[in-house]
């Protein structure tokens, strides 16, 4: 009896599974980053001045290259998954690496920017040196929102780091490319995340 | 054009959406500026959803599980939106810091 047999009568009903696990796994993901964009919304209605103040102070730079950097990252991916359909595994598996080593790249910088941050000051809860020399109102708001949003993005690309890293090491075979498809739709979705949270913390 | 083609062109089209959205954030819009960021942002969103998460080929209670959850996000922005807009009087807006709470002693 094979794996498969043991809960579905076919390959295609689990890939049918898994696809629709994925879908409610990834609604539930967006209502907590709506919670998020929701706070976001209200803060920035009340207080514009410290928001705008707050994205001009941003590191707009690193900010944008991470951007293409999970741009760059979610394209190999979807290369790769092509690849794989096409029995072409030993580029795919090369893509996949890379889209992982994009995400390792992704948080490095990620780091780096929190560093520059801190160094400044600029701390969670507006707390630190920079809120005491730039008392305006809403500003706290907007950092411990940005610190909120963008480490809980964080947390994600680090899973779907591991997820990636994962399935380039165990490239499915062609009856399992739905295993591929369920990582590659987590990653797209984090990269989605991220378009949001780009332009409203370090953009506009 | 081959599947393989179009994500490498998609990929490209994202790049210079992303570029786009960078040179314009530079430019003195004023209060189009986040109108602006985010469009293209959802231009960006969008060819996601369909090239690569390939949305319009998945099954129909992938599409209804992820239209649940796009629900619950544009009802959640609209309240957030609707509360916003509809406060009145005195707010603590105005405070010189953040909203303190009503625990807090030095009130």
């Amino acid at each position: 009896m094979s794996a498969d047999s043991d809960h579905f009568e076919s390959v295609a009903q689990r890939a049918q599974a898994v696809r629709l696990a994925l879908g409610v796994f990834l609604a539930s993901e967006t209502l907590l980053f709506t919670a998020i964009l929701a706070l976001v919304v209200g803060y920035r209605a009340t207080w514009p001045e410290a928001f705008a103040f707050g994205v001009h102070h941003n590191t707009k730079v690193l900010g944008s290259i991470n951007t293409v950097v999970l741009l760059t990252s979610s394209t190999s991916l979807a290369v790769a998954l092509e690849m794989l359909r096409t029995g072409r595994r030993r580029v795919a598996t090369a893509l996949t690496l890379f889209t992982a080593a994009c995400g390792v790249a992704f948080l490095a910088i990620k780091i780096t920017e929190y560093e520059h941050h801190f160094a400044e000051g600029i701390y969670p809860g507006g707390r630190g040196a920079f809120f005491v020399a730039h008392p305006i109102a809403g500003l706290p708001a907007f950092w411990t929102l940005y610190f909120l949003a963008t480490g809980f993005h964080g947390v994600h690309v680090l899973a779907g780091v591991g997820a990636v890293g994962y399935r380039a090491i165990r490239m499915p075979d062609a009856t399992e490319i739905h295993r591929f498809e369920a990582t590659a739709l987590y990653w797209h979705f984090v990269d989605l995340v991220w378009l949001f949270l780009w332009p409203l913390f370090y953009l506009a | 054009m081959s599947p393989i083609r179009l994500r490498i062109v998609v990929g490209l089209l994202l790049a210079v959406l992303a570029t786009a959205s960078f040179v314009a954030s530079f430019g003195h819009l004023g209060s189009f500026a986040l109108t602006v960021a985010l469009s293209i942002a959802t231009i960006k969103a969008s060819l996601v959803l369909v090239f690569f998460m390939e949305v319009g080929k998945q099954s129909a209670s992938f599409k209804l599980a992820l239209a649940a959850g796009v629900l619950l996000l544009v009802t959640m922005l609209a309240l957030v939106a609707t509360d916003v807009s509809l406060r009145r009087g005195p707010s603590w807006a105005n405070e010189t810091t953040s909203p303190r709470r009503a625990d807090d002693s030095s009130l």
